[in-house]
């Protein structure tokens, strides 16, 4: 938006923000006055308010039945592999406190019964240890699921976390979880009973800072779909909850309490890593990277420049600077084989595997060392964790650990090789300049990968 | 869905489903298989309605939601109520669409989002409408894209949307109605060429500012202008 009006007439943003009421008010005087005295932009101002109208009038219609099948077939997966995880002991909170949960109603519509399907999950979610307040049999919706939730304490002692959706990293306010039984903050005005209203509030002093092109971007980066964007410090207090958290949630636990970060860890939150460590099947997987990981970093001396830290690889992801040329052709394959080293199912021998893989030559065996990774020289900025971080935000994956990095190059050009692990399973690949960082996060290319 | 999809029911009937979707999620916390499933039932429509007109394209947005409802799923533990789970959920699907929409810009040589063809069982005009209006919707950027399919297409509060945008109220308002002007200018420039398209003060100002006539060509007959704008 300019503030400057050209000579003839306002800029259109400038109209509109007039409209929105959303100019300073000297700046809207001078605009109001123009609007007034010329036929043209009150025409289009006018016009502009009846488009909304117009737009009321279009109708995508009603999801097609088709996505809607694919979506709940997908849902479905998921939580098999929840009861995957589930299947192994879990701390069980008390749950002392009353209940306050909204009635049932036992009369509302339920516009959608949901019909008995086959079970295509688990035979049992047994959880050990922890009480069922669905023993339903496997894969069968109760009739109506409000109102056993609302009938048992679990319903309400099982603390929804603080949402990871709303979280941003400057923020400021960190709402609670309200568990008397856990006795790790103060209650701040922030609970469940906050009112829209005031969060917006506290929301708008957030983002009053940013600049306003920005914020979209900003806000999808920090705010993100779930946790694809999860921000580290907020979320080290959150006490323990069910089996059934996310898997990323325990994922950044586990680093956080790795990494000697949760002073206030709970118990319940060790619990959690005794959990993953008898092996929730996708986190060990997302563990034995890292764990092995570590250890292909120091057998095949790949570099981690997060060594300040001890036991460096409790801390950021591995780095390496394997020297490959990475190319567009081949970055799937060469990709997996990144994978696989920093697995540490194949130390040392990447150089070989990614010529097979179609690798460029330039990937000589034997830049895979030390000092490879130090003559990049002033391109060490990712291999700092805090600058990683930077890009993976600009990435719009601000608080995903990756699986591997690489200052490589692809297509011949500097650049830096980004795996991540997907959402659905799979992997993120991206190449992005060097220098990525929030603001300019140098994407050269994106591939997803299927498992 | 008979309703219309902008029409968002009464004030006491979205505190009453709200309760119902925030019991669901709580059942699926708790590790009911079905729960989710049906909190999804219960808003298919409307997040349907939203990431087909983020996206414009069918295939997009059914892959923009399960990439939504995938990540709604597994960090649903995380939701604590201070919005509504509805506000939740459409947040994380209008954050999908635009990763999506981000993606797209970084990979070129993917064609771009073909604008939707409405099904043949539609009628005329209706579907006049629908490719009006989605092809204009591509040539915004997409924050104000986003601010308009929310605030002017679903009936979203401008207070809701701020929340699902993560934006302030403010900058809500200035996407709205910086987008509603430019489809202004479109959708005039498309009337220009097409009377019917358009109902709007064209009579009295044919063309205020023709920038952008160029992109709607042909957008009221049946050739497209495809995904413009991206």
């Amino acid at each position: 938006m300019s503030s400057v009006l050209p000579p003839d007439h306002p800029d259109p943003d400038l109209l509109a923000d007039l409209a929105a009421d959303v100019l300073p008010t000297h700046q809207a005087r001078v605009v109001e006055a123009h609007v007034m005295a010329c036929s043209s932009c009150y025409a289009l101002l006018t016009d502009a308010a009846q488009v909304r109208e117009l737009l009321l009038r279009d109708d995508p219609g009603p999801m097609p039945p088709d996505v809607l099948a694919r979506l709940e077939s997908v849902i479905q997966i998921e939580a098999a592999a929840r009861d995957g995880l589930a299947e192994h002991p879990v701390p069980s909170p008390p749950t002392p406190q009353p209940v306050r949960a909204p009635a049932p109603q036992p009369g509302t519509d339920r516009s959608q019964p949901a019909p008995a399907r086959p079970d295509q999950a688990q035979p049992n979610r047994s959880r050990p240890g922890q009480a069922q307040p669905y023993a339903q049999p496997a894969g069968r919706l109760p009739r109506n699921p409000l109102t056993p939730a609302a009938g048992t304490t679990r319903a309400d002692g099982v603390p929804h976390g603080e949402p990871s959706l709303f979280t941003t990293p400057q923020a400021p306010v960190q709402p609670p979880p309200r568990t008397p039984t856990q006795p790790v903050r103060v209650v701040t005005p922030w609970d469940d009973t906050t009112t829209i209203e005031a969060y917006e509030a506290a929301r708008r002093r957030q983002t009053a800072r940013r600049p306003e092109e920005s914020a979209s971007s900003a806000a999808a980066a920090t705010a993100g779909a779930g946790p694809a964007a999860r921000t580290r410090g907020p979320r080290l207090s959150r006490p323990s909850r069910g089996p059934s958290r996310s898997r990323r949630d325990l994922r950044q636990e586990i680093r956080d309490v790795r990494a000697g970060k949760r002073g206030t860890v709970l118990a319940a939150a060790a619990g959690v890593v005794v959990l993953v460590g008898l092996g929730g099947y996708v986190v060990v997987g997302l563990l034995g990277n890292r764990e092995t990981g570590s250890a292909s970093t120091a057998a095949s001396s790949v570099q981690s420049l997060d060594a300040p830290r001890p036991g460096a690889a409790a801390g950021g992801p591995p780095v390496l600077s394997t020297g490959t040329d990475y190319t567009q052709a081949a970055l799937g394959t060469q990709a997996r084989t990144l994978v696989k080293q920093v697995d540490g199912t194949g130390p040392r021998t990447m150089a070989a595997k990614g010529a097979a893989a179609g690798t460029s030559p330039s990937a000589a065996p034997g830049t895979t060392t030390a000092t490879s990774a130090q003559a990049d020289g002033g391109n060490v900025s990712l291999q700092d964790p805090k600058a990683l971080n930077g890009c993976l935000s600009a990435l719009q994956a601000g608080g995903r650990r990756p699986v591997a990095v690489d200052l490589a190059r692809y297509e011949g050009r500097e650049a830096a090789i980004i795996v991540l692990n997907g959402i659905n399973g799979g992997y993120e690949v991206w190449a992005v300049a060097r220098d990525c960082r929030p603001g300019a996060d140098g994407t050269i290319t994106y591939l997803s990968l299927a498992n | 869905m008979t309703t219309h999809p902008g029409y968002p029911p009464a004030a006491d009937d979205r505190a009453r489903r709200d309760q119902e979707d925030r019991a669901l999620l709580r059942a699926h916390v708790l590790g009911d298989q079905q729960a989710f499933t049906e909190l999804v039932r219960r808003h298919r429509d409307r997040l349907w309605a939203v990431a087909l007109r983020t996206l414009g394209d069918r295939e997009e947005a059914a892959d923009a939601l399960q990439d939504a409802l995938v990540s709604a799923f597994r960090s649903a533990g995380t939701y604590r109520g201070e919005a509504a789970v509805t506000t939740w959920l459409h947040r994380v699907v209008v954050n999908a669409c635009l990763d999506r929409v981000r993606r797209r810009k970084a990979r070129p040589t993917v064609p771009l989002g073909a604008i939707e063809v409405p099904s043949r069982g539609d009628d005329h005009g209706r579907t006049e409408t629908r490719l009006d209006v989605q092809a204009a919707l591509a040539t915004l950027p997409e924050g104000q894209r986003a601010a308009i399919v929310l605030v002017d297409m679903q009936d979203m509060s401008v207070a809701e949307a701020a929340i699902v945008l993560g934006v302030a109220e403010g900058t809500v308002k200035s996407r709205c109605s910086r987008g509603r002007t430019a489809l202004a200018q479109l959708l005039r420039a498309a009337a220009g060429q097409n009377p019917s398209a358009y109902g709007g003060n064209r009579a009295r100002h044919p063309h205020v500012a023709g920038a952008e006539t160029a992109r709607v060509e042909g957008v009221g007959g049946p050739a497209t202008t495809g995904g413009a704008g991206q």
